[in-house]
């Protein structure tokens, strides 16, 4: 480069933009970590009704380590409380969709019946299984109120498999995997229901 | 505009179609390239006479890198809701005024030209997500990208046909937007 003033002038520019681009990011950083936890929480939260906790579930972390069960991994788990009490457990389920994974997020109460489920993340077919998406979800408000036992495991199925449970229209292999992770997150509360909620099962 | 823009103003389909789907989010993808050409084009006025062409690249491309950068952390620190979709469009704004100062735009169009451009592009993006964003709902397609095509398509249809039905002896020299 025959250009003394040029180069100059191109140090200063990368010395200014990587100075001013550290800045805003040292600046920003707090803010963005705020930002995302809020909306983290606003997103995962709405499966709970208002009245039903008075903590932060989120910073009540029953388990961190992803465990994997039959059909789907369990990525995590929260308690969420009522005047000290135990009134649900969350947990975050991740299962292999018909294109990609889902991430869904399932409400239990202490009793083992179903909260509600919660699309977190998807990336099915728009128009068929994408139907899972968006909340409220009149579909996923069929498994409301299910548990393990009601109803029992050849229950838990799409009618097309002899079970009780209504698919979406033409995304079978999505509403399968759905509904096996959900049944997935139930077994597990059963069978781990003591260590969720910090309370021994009442048989 | 007299030189073929064809590349450069191509590259401006990409958020045209992918960024469009909401009326927000196209708004706030337009105020930031709005925003961050004009700071690039006002900062390369200043040193673009004394750098060799070789350097002029190498400058652009720091600028925009840095510009869009601080402007995507502004974005995430504010309006995270609406970054989210967008994040994918935002590295588009570096690419859009590297190839807009490659293609001599800040050195040959003056300021109507500059205004020009970003205000066909906003007025493109808005209305493109506010019809998109009306339709979506009952109508799927709107909201995937083939579906933008195809509005973008009726858009530009409809203005054609509004220009030659107000002026049909101009038919032949119908500006490209």
């Amino acid at each position: 480069m025959k250009n003394p003033v040029g180069v100059a002038i191109l140090i200063l520019l990368i010395g200014l933009g990587s100075g001013v681009t550290y800045f805003t990011h040292l600046g920003t950083a707090g803010r963005i970590e705020a930002q995302q936890q809020a909306l983290a929480n606003r997103t995962l939260l709405d499966v709970l009704p208002i009245d039903r906790y008075d903590n932060q579930p989120l910073a009540h972390p029953v388990f961190t380590a992803s465990v994997t069960l039959a059909h789907s991994t369990l990525l995590g788990g929260y308690l969420a409380t009522r005047s000290g009490q135990p009134s649900a457990v969350l947990l975050r389920s991740q299962a292999l969709g018909y294109e990609g994974s889902i991430e869904l997020l399932v409400a239990i109460d202490p009793q083992g019946r179903l909260l509600g489920v919660k699309t977190l993340r998807q990336a099915e077919t728009p128009g068929l299984g994408a139907a899972i998406a968006g909340w409220p979800n009149a579909w996923l408000q069929t498994f409301t109120g299910k548990s393990r036992q009601a109803p029992d495991d050849s229950g838990w199925a799409l009618k097309k498999d002899q079970g009780q449970f209504d698919q979406l229209a033409g995304a079978t292999v999505t509403s399968r995997a759905v509904l096996q992770a959900v049944h997935d997150a139930l077994r597990y509360f059963d069978e781990h229901q003591a260590q969720l909620t910090g309370v021994p099962a009442n048989e | 505009m007299n030189k073929p823009w064809g590349l450069t103003h191509g590259l401006l389909l990409v958020p045209l179609v992918g960024a469009s789907d909401t009326l927000v989010g196209a708004l706030v993808l337009w105020l930031a390239w709005t925003l961050t050409l004009c700071c690039h084009g006002l900062a390369m006025g200043l040193v673009r006479k004394r750098l060799a062409a070789a350097q002029r690249l190498v400058a652009s491309l720091v600028l925009a890198a840095s510009l869009t950068t601080c402007t995507d952390l502004v974005i995430q620190a504010w309006a995270l809701e609406w970054y989210r979709p967008l994040s994918l469009y935002m590295g588009w704004i570096a690419l859009s005024c590297v190839a807009l100062e490659h293609a001599g735009f800040f050195t040959e169009s003056r300021l109507p030209g500059r205004l020009r451009l970003a205000g066909v592009f906003g007025l493109l993006m808005i209305s493109l997500g506010a019809v998109r964003e009306l339709i979506g709902s009952g109508l799927p397609l709107a909201l995937l990208a083939p579906g933008g095509f195809i509005l973008l398509g009726l858009l530009l249809a409809a203005r054609q046909a509004w220009t030659a039905a107000k002026s049909p002896s101009t038919l032949e020299e119908t500006p490209r937007p």
